[in-house]
């Protein structure tokens, strides 16, 4: 009698510690862990103390309302102690798992009470095999949500997406209860048939799922590719504009030589001095007249957006300390600075009274810092710390800037802020780790 | 009083930026010695042999010396002075960053952003004179401010870390942070034990960083967005235009 204590007491907490792992399992999905190791320790406890009293807690005596409510109240509880995020996200986390379980429970309890009575009585059995299942439907779960093309779909999809496997556990144990109360011997493989039938559409219904995400992550990048092209072409164009320009000032350098050998052969050195000053002044010797930092992607981009500023009389004034070499991808840079000075000037152009721009870049410790300043009109439509709505109105192609800027500063584990403190003042913060010291 | 050096071979250039530096500290009533040297390797020297430069001006290429490398000397001996790189061409060299310039101008030198330049070097250099002021075993102390690398908690000992000594003193770290963010010497917050001299640091990434003495502290996961935030901030008060 005693050994079989023993041994039910071990499986019993077998049985527990397979739970918590399902459960972490389950919301290190959808949640980050919290840091302190405190919070985690008392979620655990609470967790542990709830399974092994699980019969006291819950009582079939009274409505199966008051049992749901306590089994969520203290997932809920649970969950928001140990970890962080959103309260509604955690609650409606919470029902559905919850839900998972107890509808895999009742499934396996009607499919036993339907194929094997002696087994449906065994409460460890029974919350084994539960827990299998529990585990897979987890499983596939991980397997879809891990994906990291369907974590950029948005959250209402996925909230829809956990919505099947919880509509088909319920279809399948309403339909071993009918099978089970209905006296025909057909029912049994009939009831069989069907979960095969969900089991399928449920298979299938997560394949769509994941094409349907790799859809929408394929036209997202095409969107940034069409970004970057739209950047190369540019650069070509400036390119050809300073080629054109350095043939210019060939030109005119051959013209300045015949004068200077006029005035060195009529010996007006005084004159001479003063032509020479006024070349150096004027005389197109510096290439690019914005800046020169020889970074090619900076010059081209700065200078070409310098020429678009000016052409809508806004005032751009640079102040850029970079070395030519930086350790960051040409492309990223083009990415986050030509998405940053598209905006300024769009946002500058429709600003009232004098139009600014002030771009300020410096290379320091290795890191590349970006500040970007222009004035505005009207109000910033913000989402969340991160993304701000654009102001425009075709807003799927055009709330991608900050998205991709964001998508490439992380890349170098950088970081972007926004400061609207000053009223029509929007002012971009950049920096970009080039961490060289591994 | 301020103490500057330009080192130019080129003499028109030296003569134009002491003139203009000599009218702007006039009109501002700032105490200025200027001392020009033609080439680097006598102001290596006298650096070297102790005498001190509140703000450099170098050219890059001085004759047939490498500017760059004189500046990573003149930075072994002297790690607070600014160094202005005057420069022909703007295209700045990688290695040219290594010794943290205040500041790049292009020759000819625009009189505008040579001022512009030296007052926000003046405007540092005065922010300097602060001290960090605390009793301990019933004898106050002060320890200048820009000395400082880094306070470092430990329970509820607070030592405070120069280049050459460590204090000790019973304390929060919180009440010095507190206290500290009104002096114009910032300091940074990158761990719960740890607070950081901004002025001291050479190497700076998102998750570590390394202080001149070449200790290296990690920043501690929650205040990583604080510190990239603060980072950002203070390094764009550069002046543009102004």
């Amino acid at each position: 009698m005693l050994e079989n204590r023993w041994l039910a007491l071990g499986l019993d907490s077998l049985l527990i510690i397979f739970t918590i792992y399902l459960f972490f399992e389950y919301f290190n999905l959808f949640f980050i862990c919290k840091k302190k190791r405190s919070y985690i320790a008392i979620g655990v406890t609470v967790f542990v103390i709830w399974q092994v009293e699980i019969l006291n807690f819950i009582s079939f005596s009274v409505a199966a309302i008051y049992n749901i409510g306590v089994t969520i109240g203290i997932t809920l509880f649970i969950v928001t102690i140990m970890f962080e995020g959103k309260f509604w996200k955690k609650c409606f986390f919470c029902i559905v798992f919850d839900a998972i379980w107890m509808l895999s429970e009742m499934l396996i309890h009607n499919l036993l009470l339907l194929y094997s009575a002696a087994l449906a009585h065994s409460q460890l059995f029974g919350s084994f095999v539960s827990k299998v299942l529990l585990m897979t439907v987890i499983l596939a779960l991980k397997k879809v949500f891990k994906n990291e093309k369907v974590i950029e779909l948005s959250d209402k999809n996925s909230f829809l997406l956990v919505l099947i496997p919880v509509g088909s556990i319920y279809i399948m144990s309403v339909v071993f209860m009918l099978a089970y109360n209905i006296s025909d011997k057909l029912a049994k493989i009939y009831s069989f048939i069907a979960v095969f039938v969900l089991l399928f559409i449920n298979v299938l219904i997560f394949y769509v799922y994941i094409e349907f995400a790799d859809i929408l992550y394929v036209k997202k990048m095409n969107l940034l590719y069409e970004r970057q092209l739209e950047l190369c072409e540019r650069h070509q164009e400036e390119t050809e504009v300073s080629m054109l320009r350095v043939r210019e000032v060939k030109h005119n350098m051959k013209n300045h030589f015949i004068s200077i050998i006029g005035y060195v052969e009529k010996r007006e050195y005084a004159e001479l001095k003063k032509f020479i000053n006024e070349i150096i002044d004027e005389g197109n010797l510096s290439l690019s007249t914005i800046v020169n930092s020889g970074h090619v992607v900076v010059d081209s981009l700065v200078e070409y957006w310098n020429r678009v500023a000016e052409s809508q009389e806004i005032e751009f004034e640079t102040n850029v300390c970079i070395p030519m070499e930086m350790p960051f991808k040409r492309a990223d840079i083009s990415l986050v600075l030509g998405n940053l000075l598209e905006n300024a000037v769009e946002g500058a152009s429709k600003a009232e009274g004098k139009k600014y721009i002030r771009l300020k870049m410096k290379y320091d410790k290795d890191n590349l810092l970006i500040a970007l300043e222009n004035n505005y009109k009207g109000k910033l439509k913000k989402l969340n710390e991160k993304r701000i709505l654009t102001t425009k109105e075709d807003d799927v192609n055009h709330g991608i800037g900050l998205v991709s800027v964001d998508r490439a500063i992380r890349k170098y584990k950088g970081m972007m802020f926004i400061d609207d403190s000053v009223p029509k003042r929007f002012l971009i913060r950049v920096v970009l780790y080039g961490n060289k010291y591994e | 009083m301020i103490n500057v050096a330009i080192c130019d071979d080129d003499l028109a250039i030296t003569g134009k930026i002491e003139s203009i530096i000599q009218n702007i500290a006039k009109k501002n009533f700032i105490q200025l010695e200027t001392e020009v040297f033609w080439n680097g390797k006598q102001l290596v020297e006298l650096i070297e042999n102790g005498e001190y430069f509140d703000i450099i001006f170098l050219d890059i290429e001085i004759g047939h010396e490498d500017g760059i490398s004189i500046a990573k000397r003149i930075r072994k001996t002297d790690k607070r002075v600014l160094i202005i790189y005057v420069t022909s061409y703007e295209c700045y060299m990688n290695d040219s960053f290594e010794v943290r310039p205040f500041q790049f101008l292009v020759k000819p030198v625009n009189e505008k952003r040579l001022e512009a330049c030296f007052r926000s070097a003046c405007e540092d250099i005065n922010n300097e004179e602060c001290y960090f002021r605390y009793n301990y075993q019933r004898i106050s102390h002060k320890i200048p401010l820009q000395d400082i690398l880094y306070f470092e908690s430990n329970k509820r000992k607070i030592r405070v870390i120069t280049a050459t000594e460590t204090f000790e003193l019973y304390g929060k770290l919180n009440d010095i942070e507190e206290s500290l963010k009104s002096s114009k010497i910032s300091f940074l917050r990158v761990h719960q034990s740890f607070l950081v001299n901004y002025r001291h640091i050479d190497g700076l990434s998102y998750d570590f960083l390394i202080l001149n003495n070449g200790k290296r502290i990690s920043i501690s996961e929650e205040r990583r967005k604080k510190i990239s935030e603060s980072y950002c901030a203070m390094e764009d008060i550069f002046y543009v235009g102004k």
